[in-house]
């Protein structure tokens, strides 16, 4: 079902076109995090015309949404000419995760809805809206312009322990919660427009809403179904002992199970019900007028992510500790979860622009806190050295460059630590204490040290990804089945690569390096020493590489499994590397790039199968390099990730659907293929 | 106790993420005694399982240690021996090629039903199907290999991370005999030229899926 609502999302996103709408005056300023799809800007890239004639779209999706392949998606029922917004927001211990859209035609909507569904429901007429529940946390509301779903999932199932309450008090919250909720059997009472009825055998489709002015809709009806009778479960006030081998325990327990599914059930359809009620009734407080949100969130994206760190953080660890009933979730963090010190409001957007010949992702992330401003500088107040940069071959897979200031981090710690105790309920009481003890930590620490040891440059560079031929065992079968060991070999893939990390520390860390030495033949294992640098041999054929190489030399740190490296540090030497790469290693506190058609070459030499070498060929003929950057500029953290595109594509979004649609046909080529041999 | 040995190393098996093999041979004499072997062969997963060694965890489960697997046999033999009518129990854990073998003799094959049934209780399995893995009727010359457990269920429950570990995943079965073959009534299973063997060789993750099943009810000549 899930499934279902997904796709039926990501389409109607990938496909809305037409002016923004303000479906954003109905997400509040309380979600934790929104998702914008740009209609406007998606239609340019890839009109929904496109869209219905790619191959796999027809297969798959509209299979998944059991509608026939002659039908255009846009004929879906959703208004494509509209933008769509997602959000996620917490309110009565509910988190939920809500899809807003625009509809064109209702009966449509409501034909696919009811065809995915085989809904026995019958939808509730409400105030200006129909509201149907389609799973116990899955709720559909609508009117003749927009549908609002409401995933919805209750935080706390475990809330309370049968063997901690009296089984009374357990039925009174469940009597109460179902007692402010309608159950879903309830008939719609409200008979200003009436519905005819006819009779079907099987299924009962969805009652689709009456227009004024225009003739009832006839529809056919089924049988009322007898409400089924719960069986009352009689259970007495004695206290439960926990006993798992006890048949009467375990008959309350299963009993209480019961229960507690109830109470989510319950909890969930409030919810929902609030939700999509408040999204059609009430005048709410939206996010639109936030200033954070507006900047960040870039017009000209086509898809935008706003969260707020704070938010995300509270609702994870409520989850986590909310839900285990034992341990209310104010026991561990206290007030420190409505405290706005730790992330002290830090938000961030992202933007995601379909470019011609590449898919670029800005991001960026801020406090208005200027204590974590102010601290995240003095972290990223650290650049990468030259040094480090020169292990870089043009030529490799990739790299993973990293540059922060270690001493800074170390202070910041100590702060957050402080930070957190100071929030948490039963410490908070004991805070002076524990500043006293974190103080006497960084006392005891010496974070300059530390900062000489490791000052926070690190390089990792994966040169190559070749085939290596391992040894194993297996087992041949005469005529008569008698076994026979036999030794065999196979490729697998052995990566070839290189991490360096910075240090000022280099007699210490030539110490430790040497250290193994001593206890080669304790520890049995190959170590050696081989003039400036060691090398670690590992048995042959037990692991997918060879050996290990390390060195310490000129305040560098290498461990390596390729001996160019090594030869190259002794001779002082490094790699020339272009303008672009230097620049963007240099000039950033995070840098990655991974050269996909060095990396797709080498894999599909190494890959087993017809399908997956296709597959390979493909992305490599259209696949462009991914560069990754994140620095500090203007006071906030600031990324850009860039996937370039190559090969004939209209767009980058279009590339997106041509690789989905290639790599259908490569799979149900070689299905096709496999079935004629069967043949 | 075959199906416990394997699910216990089964889980051993959560921790790589390639292909093994369970090999089960049985030999059965005319009067129903005979021996058994199981042999789980990791060894094509040996360098991946020679990192994962390093590791805690992965995928969610703890890595156990050399000498914790060891332990689990140990003890796993300790049962089989105490099981009346069986003997000349050996396991063998060759931790460089990662296969671990068990051996043991039985005076009827019933004798191995008793152990499964005493390593599930030992294990406090729930599951009652485990009780009879194998039958043979001397009077009829028919020698049934039984699998009543499902574990479909369990298998849809596992993360894909999980679900991969059993997708090249092979079961071969041998089953020997004193008297020849004349019929077997699983369509997978193969007889040896000289009509005294059985063989069958499945994918496990087909066993699971229970779109191929190991049951195999073999007639021998009387």
């Amino acid at each position: 079902m899930n499934k279902f609502l997904i796709t039926l999302i990501i389409i109607c996103n990938f496909i809305s076109i037409g002016n923004a709408q303000n479906l954003i005056s109905k997400v509040p300023a309380s979600a934790s995090a929104i998702i914008k799809y740009s209609g406007e800007n998606f239609s340019k890239n890839l009109p929904v015309k496109k869209i219905d004639s790619y191959e796999f779209v027809k297969e798959n999706i509209f299979k998944l949404f059991k509608v026939d392949t002659l039908t255009s998606l846009q004929n879906l029922g959703v208004n494509l000419e509209k933008d769509t917004y997602q959000y996620i927001t917490t309110q009565d211990s509910c988190t939920s995760f809500i899809t807003l859209l625009n509809l064109s035609n209702t009966a449509q909507f409501l034909k696919m809805i009811d065809a995915n569904y085989h809904s026995e429901m019958k939808p509730l007429k409400k105030e200006g809206y129909n509201f149907l529940a389609l799973a116990d946390n899955t709720f559909l509301g609508w009117n003749e312009q927009e549908a609002i779903f409401v995933i919805t999932t209750y935080q706390n199932p475990n809330k309370y322990y049968y063997q901690d309450v009296t089984v009374d008090s357990v039925m009174t919250v469940a009597t109460d919660s179902a007692t402010t909720v309608p159950s879903i059997l309830d008939k719609v009472k409200e008979k200003k427009k009436p519905i005819t009825k006819q009779t079907t055998k099987n299924k009962k489709k969805l009652t689709t809403p009456i227009k004024k002015g225009k003739k009832p809709i006839t529809k056919k009806t089924v049988k009322k179904k007898k409400p089924v009778e719960k069986e009352e479960t009689t259970i007495t006030e004695t206290a439960i002992v926990m006993n798992h081998e006890d048949s009467v325990a375990q008959e309350k327990r299963d009993a209480w199970y019961k229960e507690k599914d109830k109470i989510t059930t319950a909890r969930q359809r409030k919810s929902g019900d609030s939700i999509i009620a408040s999204s059609f009734n009430t005048k709410i407080e939206s996010i639109q007028n936030n200033s954070s949100y507006k900047k960040v969130v870039d017009p000209a994206a086509h898809v935008s992510v706003w969260y707020d760190q704070e938010n995300i953080l509270r609702q994870y660890w409520s989850g986590i500790f909310g839900g285990n009933g034992y341990y209310p979730v104010n026991n561990y963090f206290g007030s420190s979860l409505n405290n706005t010190d730790i992330l002290a409001g830090s938000k961030t957007g992202i933007n995601i622009y379909f470019d011609k010949d590449k898919m670029r992702m800005e991001e960026k992330t801020f406090s208005p806190n200027e204590e974590v401003t102010r601290s995240a500088k003095a972290v990223y107040n650290s650049k990468q050295s030259n040094a480090l940069a020169g292990y870089v071959n043009p030529d490799n897979i990739g790299y993973v460059s990293l540059s922060l200031n270690t001493e800074a981090m170390m202070n910041n710690t100590y702060a957050v630590m402080k930070n957190y105790l100071k929030n948490s309920q039963y410490i908070s009481e004991y805070s002076d204490v524990a500043n006293v003890y974190i103080d006497l930590l960084e006392i005891i620490i010496d974070e300059k040290a530390i900062a000489e040891l490791t000052p926070g440059n690190f390089m990792f560079v994966l040169h190559s990804i070749k085939s290596k031929k391992v040894t194993y065992t297996d087992y041949t079968y005469d005529e008569e089945f008698k076994s026979k060991e036999v030794k065999k070999t196979k490729d697998e893939l052995s990566p070839d690569f290189t991490f360096i990390m910075e240090t000022k520390k280099e007699n210490f860390m030539q110490r430790v390096l040497a250290l193994p030495l001593k206890y080669t033949k304790k520890g049995d294992y190959d170590y050696k020493d081989k003039g400036g640098y060691y090398e670690l041999v590992f048995d042959t054929g037990k692991y997918a590489i060879a050996g290990l190489y390390f060195m310490e030399k000129d305040g560098k740190v290498i461990i390596t499994t390729s001996k160019e490296i090594i030869d190259m540090t002794m001779a002082g030497k490094s790699y020339n590397i272009d303008a672009d790469t230097k620049a963007s290693i240099l000039n950033n506190n995070y840098a990655m790039k991974i050269n996909s058609q060095t990396l797709l070459e080498q894999l599909r030499l190494n890959v087993n199968t017809k399908t997956n070498r296709d597959i390979c060929r493909y992305l490599e003929d259209n696949m462009g390099d991914i560069k990754i950057e994140n620095g500090l500029k203007n006071g906030e953290i600031q990324g850009t990730t860039i996937m370039n595109i190559k090969g004939n594509h209209s767009n980058s979004l279009a590339f997106f659907f041509d690789m989905a649609d290639a790599i259908n046909k490569i799979m149900k080529t070689e299905k096709e293929e496999k079935e004629k041999k069967l043949d | 106790m075959n199906r416990y040995t394997c699910i216990f190393l089964l889980l051993v098996l959560l921790l790589c993420n390639s292909c093994f093999e369970i090999i089960e041979q049985v030999t059965v004499k005319s009067d129903g005694s005979g021996s058994l072997q199981l042999v789980l062969n990791l060894s094509k997963s040996k360098t991946k399982l020679n990192s994962i060694s390093k590791m805690k965890t992965i995928n969610g489960h703890s890595v156990p240690g050399k000498d914790e697997v060891t332990k689990k046999i140990n003890d796993l033999e300790k049962t089989i021996k105490k099981t009346a009518g069986i003997s000349n129990v050996k396991t063998i854990l060759d931790f460089d090629n990662y296969i671990a073998t068990l051996t043991c003799n039985f005076v009827k094959v019933e004798n191995v039903n008793a152990v499964v049934k005493n390593i599930a209780d030992k294990e406090n399995s729930k599951n009652k199907l485990v009780e009879k893995s194998y039958e043979y009727n001397t009077a009829t010359k028919i020698f049934s290999r039984l699998n009543k457990v499902s574990v479909k269920d369990n298998y849809q429950k596992m993360s894909n991370a999980d679900k991969e570990i059993f997708a090249t995943a092979n079961y071969t079965g041998i089953f020997r005999f004193d008297d020849l073959v004349t019929a077997t009534s699983n369509k997978e299973s193969n007889i040896a030229a000289s009509k005294k063997a059985v063989m069958l060789k499945l994918n496990v993750l087909d066993i699971i899926t229970n779109k191929k099943s190991l049951e195999n009810k073999i007639t021998l000549s009387r």
